[in-house]
C-alpha cells in the first residue's frame, strides 16, 4: 500500500452544486479502482499561469488516498476521459505528510463560495455610492482587491489586458492613421479643384481652335521627321551600293593579275 | 587577519524545515527568472542535492498550471 495525492482542476463555469457532483464522482471512481480516499482539500477558483482548453481559471481539488501502484493509472485514465477536468497531477507521498480531514466537502465548497462573493463585492464595479465616507471606504477596498489580484498574479500583467492593451493601439493606429489620410485629402482636395478648376476655364475659353492648331504642328513635324528620315536611309542606301562596287570590282582585279602570274 | 569564507550556505540545508514541494509555488517562483526559467544553483547558492530538487518540483507545478513554461519578454 502506497500514499498518492492527486491535485486535478476542474472547469472553472461549474457551480458549487455541479463541483460537488463532479469531485464525489471522482472520488467513487478512485473507490472502484481499490483506492481508498484520506483527505480531500477545496483550493477553490484559481488563475492558471496559462491557458489550458482556452480557459483562463480553474478550480484545484487535492485529494489524497492510498492503494495499490496500478490504481493509480487507472485513475488516471478515468480523468483524461472526464471532460469537466482540465488538467491532474498524481504523486507519490510519505505517510506523514497525509492531511487531517477537518472540514468536510459542502462546508468548503461554502466557505470557497463566501470567498468569491467577498470577492464580487470588493470589486469597485458594483455600485455608485453617493457618501464621501462610502466612497472612501470602496476605494480602500478597491485598493484590497487589486492588492489581492497582484499577489494573486504576482505581478504579472494577464494576457487578456495585453491582448485588449494591444487592439487598443492598434485600433488606435488605424483611426490615426484614417484620420491623417483625412487630413491629408481634405488639404490636397480644394487645392487641386482650385489648380484644376482655372485650367480646364482656361482650355475651354481657347476652345478647340488650339487644339486644331497643335494638331497641324505635330502633323507637320511629323511629316518632316518622316521626309528626313526617308532622306537619310536613301542616301545610306546610295553609300552602301557604291562601297559593294568597288570592292567587287577591287576582288575582280585581284583574281585576274593572280590568274596571269599564274 | 582570519579567513573569511564568501560561500553562501543552502538555505534548504540551513532550515530543515522548508521543505520542496509542487504545492508551494510561491517559494519556487523565487527560484524562476522572469521569464520563467530555473535559475541555476550557483546562482542562487543552493546546493545541487536540493537543485534537483527545486528542479523536479518546478517542473510539476509548470505541469499543473501553478507556475509558467515561458513568459514573453514582451508582456514585462
Amino acid at each position: 500500500m502506497n500514499y498518492y495525492e492527486t491535485l486535478y482542476i476542474v472547469h472553472p463555469s461549474l457551480e458549487a452544486g455541479r463541483l460537488k457532483d463532479i469531485i464525489l464522482g471522482v472520488e467513487e471512481s478512485l473507490k472502484k479502482m481499490g483506492g481508498a480516499p484520506l483527505a480531500l482539500e477545496l483550493w477553490g477558483k484559481r488563475k492558471l499561469a496559462y491557458f489550458i482548453d482556452k480557459q483562463k481559471y480553474g478550480t484545484y481539488v487535492l485529494v489524497q488516498y492510498n492503494g495499490e501502484g496500478k490504481c493509480t493509472g487507472e485513475f488516471a485514465v478515468e480523468l483524461e476521459h472526464n471532460p469537466n477536468i482540465l488538467a491532474y497531477l498524481t504523486t507519490c507521498i510519505e505517510k506523514e505528510n497525509v492531511m487531517e480531514q477537518t472540514e468536510d466537502l459542502d462546508a468548503q465548497i461554502a466557505g470557497k463560495s463566501r470567498e468569491a462573493e467577498r470577492r464580487e463585492s470588493r470589486s469597485p464595479v458594483t455600485t455608485v455610492s453617493d457618501s464621501p465616507e462610502a466612497s472612501v471606504k470602496k476605494s480602500d477596498s478597491a485598493e484590497a482587491a487589486i492588492d489581492e489580484t497582484t499577489s494573486a498574479g504576482d505581478g504579472e500583467q494577464t494576457d487578456a489586458e495585453t491582448e485588449t492593451k494591444e487592439s487598443d493601439t492598434a485600433e488606435n493606429k488605424n483611426e490615426g492613421e484614417t484620420a491623417e489620410v483625412e487630413e491629408v485629402r481634405a488639404d490636397e482636395g480644394p487645392v487641386e479643384e482650385a489648380e484644376k478648376e482655372p485650367d480646364t476655364a482656361e482650355d475651354k475659353n481657347e476652345g478647340e481652335t488650339a487644339e486644331a492648331e497643335e494638331v497641324k504642328v505635330d502633323e507637320e513635324h511629323v511629316e518632316e521627321a518622316e521626309n528626313k528620315s526617308d532622306e537619310g536611309k536613301s542616301a545610306d542606301d546610295e553609300s552602301s551600293t557604291e562601297e559593294d562596287t568597288k570592292s567587287k570590282q577591287e576582288n575582280a582585279d585581284k583574281t585576274a593579275a593572280v590568274s596571269e602570274e599564274e | 587577519m582570519a579567513f573569511v569564507s564568501n560561500r553562501r550556505i543552502c538555505i534548504f540545508c540551513e532550515n530543515s524545515e522548508q521543505k520542496i514541494n509542487y504545492k508551494e509555488f510561491k517559494t519556487l517562483r523565487k527560484f524562476i527568472t522572469d521569464q520563467g526559467k530555473i535559475i541555476p544553483g550557483h546562482v542562487t547558492g543552493v546546493c545541487a542535492k536540493h537543485q534537483r530538487h527545486l528542479g523536479r518540483a518546478i517542473k510539476q507545478s509548470r505541469n499543473i498550471a501553478l507556475l509558467p513554461y515561458s513568459v514573453d519578454p514582451r508582456h514585462f
